[in-house]
């Protein structure tokens, strides 16, 4: 006999946002499974009281919400506050939760310079550059930490400014991280934040003066036009395309409006990675 | 000070012979009833003819249709010719609100919205009307402490007993039936209605009736039913508690089969007694791994239980437990309907698609 999962509670009519990423949920279902993926998140902390009232008002599940509300305690209440909140309804099974909670003890004991890089990469994967670069800054501050442990770091670190268009800086952090980890992906990275800025040949000049096998160099050509063409292809490339084609054709007025309107699009995308931590 | 919203409920009987109508004023909680018979050149259309004579009324009233917070219809003939011709008789604004019923069901909403005294134990309904004579018993089938009910309308066949209108042996033979019919089938209360038993010719009956018995008469009782199921449905009907065994009434459940506490226990989507027109339900759904869902198909009547797999296709690649599903569940007939299911993905974290799965099912048992 095959089991189904039935919903708990009801779908709300305005979502709740979860403030460290931004992420938006309807329903019981969507909290448990994005909580059961963001423990990370609250290592030292509860989620926020808005979250209890979204599920008191929207959701109907008053009697959680009350439960929960008991909970308040970020050190002692944590593993009551999740255990109450998974079992709830029936989206996890007895030994899921279990799984989580496992995995959760796991989080809190590991070292702190660990937590924080999982916390970057984890606001890197939700478009806030500016927080993780807080979170890899602290991590690198941690005097536990090991040669390769920084130089990912550093790779990280390179990558969450590249976001931010700070060429400069991120490519000092993947020089940084090449010379710890003596990886090829930090050197092209280094490669691509110079071409950005100062063109093929001065990229080509500096990662010679790395004294870096030829070959290497060789390689990195063939793969930076791979990422030109795969912009060229990008929906943000066709945009751009047709806005030149329709100025072009004499409809410059309506490429002006389309093209504000685009940039505000961008702007609005761009100012997630602008909040930090 | 601005006055509050006030209900005002209607219950509209519309039978071959007559008209009946039932208001209820929320304000002033009472029940306002009003029948009209028809003249003899009208029963080729009754649906037509009752709804004129209710606009008559409702104009010299002044009353309108948006005056009403629901109006619920009670037809002896709830066919789709009839409910179709009723519903193309309705003005705008009640076309989508005004829902129709069966008699049967009325009747069974008139005597569930009574005090439990009335039905506790066996409740009975004769209906005598253009000659035939038609019954609705209501009796208990499990006495555990979620007590259950079953209601049957059947039709006495007055030959059998030689009983004719006008016939001056008339109460004598319908107490001799009534006699028959009362050991087979024990009541405590007892409801009379229908034209048949106007004229003054029961005497030796109701004696026999109201010995150790209450015996009401009245005509108004299925517009009264519809306009109370109006107020507020009944808790034994919602949970399934009541079988309605009669033409149109759905008395199979679709399931699924969920986990609770650990243990695995059959959840209905959709309830028994009513009109299979009137039955519907949704629920939504988790999918797992598998993009499969049981359904079952739960005969209330025999207890027999059978299931059937629905494979939903063309939805996007997504985590397990990512996709909710809307299920919903409506009748086309007494045994067959159509189970729909609609991809609402999960928020904004796997946008759903909208793709509705259509799974028809056919009741064999």
């Amino acid at each position: 006999m095959r089991e189904t999962l039935i919903c708990t509670g009801r779908l709300g009519d305005h979502p709740y946002r979860f403030p460290e990423t931004g992420v938006l949920v309807y329903s019981y279902e969507e909290i448990c499974y994005y909580l059961s993926q963001h423990m990370i998140c609250y290592l030292h902390s509860l989620p926020d009281e808005e979250l209890l009232l979204f599920m008191k008002e929207e959701l109907g599940l008053e009697k959680l919400a009350k439960s929960l509300s008991k909970l308040n305690n970020p050190e002692r209440d944590q593993m009551k506050y999740f255990a109450a909140l998974f079992r709830e309804g029936s989206y996890f099974h007895e030994e899921e939760i279990r799984e989580i909670l496992d995995e959760y003890r796991s989080l809190k004991n590991a070292p702190t310079h660990l937590q924080l890089k999982m916390m970057g990469d984890l606001m890197m994967e939700n478009r806030r550059a500016s927080a993780a670069i807080d979170y890899y800054d602290k991590a690198l501050a941690c005097p536990e930490i090991s040669d390769k442990e920084a130089g990912e770091l550093c790779h990280n670190m390179g990558a969450a400014r590249m976001r931010l268009f700070r060429f400069q800086d991120a490519g000092l952090d993947f020089l940084k991280a090449y010379q710890k980890l003596e990886e090829e992906k930090s050197l092209f990275y280094y490669y691509m934040s110079v071409c950005f800025l100062e063109g093929e040949e001065k990229a080509d000049e500096e990662i010679r003066s790395l004294e870096v096998p030829d070959i290497l160099l060789e390689s990195f050509r063939p793969k930076r036009q791979m990422f030109l063409e795969e912009f060229r292809h990008s929906d943000l490339s066709g945009a751009c395309r047709r806005l030149q084609f329709m100025a072009g054709s004499g409809r410059e007025e309506e490429a002006r409006i389309k093209r504000e309107k685009q940039v505000r699009t961008m702007q609005r995308r761009f100012r997630s990675e602008l909040i930090r931590a | 000070m601005e006055q509050l919203e006030r209900k005002c409920l209607a219950g509209i009987d519309l039978g071959p012979a007559s008209v009946s109508l039932s208001i209820y004023h929320e304000d002033k909680e009472e029940m306002a009833e009003e029948c009209f018979p028809f003249d003899t050149g009208d029963s080729q259309d009754y649906i037509g003819a009752g709804m004129g004579l209710l606009e008559k009324y409702m104009e010299l009233n002044q009353i309108k249709w948006s005056d009403f917070s629901a109006v619920f219809f009670a037809m002896q003939d709830p066919s789709v010719e009839s409910r179709e011709r009723l519903t193309s008789l309705l003005p705008e604004e009640v076309k989508g609100e005004a829902r129709i019923i069966t008699r049967f069901r009325a009747f069974v909403e008139y005597v569930f919205h009574q005090e439990r005294m009335i039905w506790d134990r066996n409740t009975l309904l004769m209906e005598y009307e253009g000659g035939s004579l038609r019954y609705i018993l209501i009796d208990q089938i499990r006495r555990a402490r979620q007590k259950a009910y079953r209601a049957v309308m059947k039709e006495v066949d007055l030959e059998e007993y030689g009983i004719k209108s006008g016939d001056p042996e008339q109460d004598q033979k319908f107490s001799k039936m009534m006699r028959h019919f009362l050991v087979q089938n024990p009541a405590n209360i007892i409801f009379l209605t229908g034209s048949g038993f106007e004229g003054n010719w029961m005497k030796k009956t109701l004696t026999y009736l109201c010995s150790g018995r209450r015996v009401f008469l009245g005509q108004n009782l299925y517009a009264n039913g519809a306009c109370l199921l109006g107020q507020n449905t009944i808790p034994l009907m919602d949970d399934g508690m009541i079988l309605m065994d009669g033409p149109e009434m759905v008395y199979h459940t679709i399931g699924i089969v969920s986990s609770e506490g650990g243990k695995p226990s059959y959840v209905p989507i959709t309830s028994i007694g009513r009109e299979w027109y009137n039955t519907r339900g949704f629920v939504d759904i988790i999918l797992d791994k598998s993009k499969k869902i049981e359904f079952f198909y739960h005969n209330t009547w025999a207890n027999e239980m059978e299931g059937a797999v629905c494979e939903i296709k063309n939805l996007p690649e997504r985590p397990p437990k990512t996709t909710r599903m809307r299920v919903s569940v409506r009748f086309n007939s007494q045994n067959d309907g159509v189970i729909l299911l609609k991809d609402l993905g999960f928020g904004k974290m796997y946008p759903g698609t909208g793709i509705v799965t259509v799974f028809p099912f056919s009741l064999i048992s």
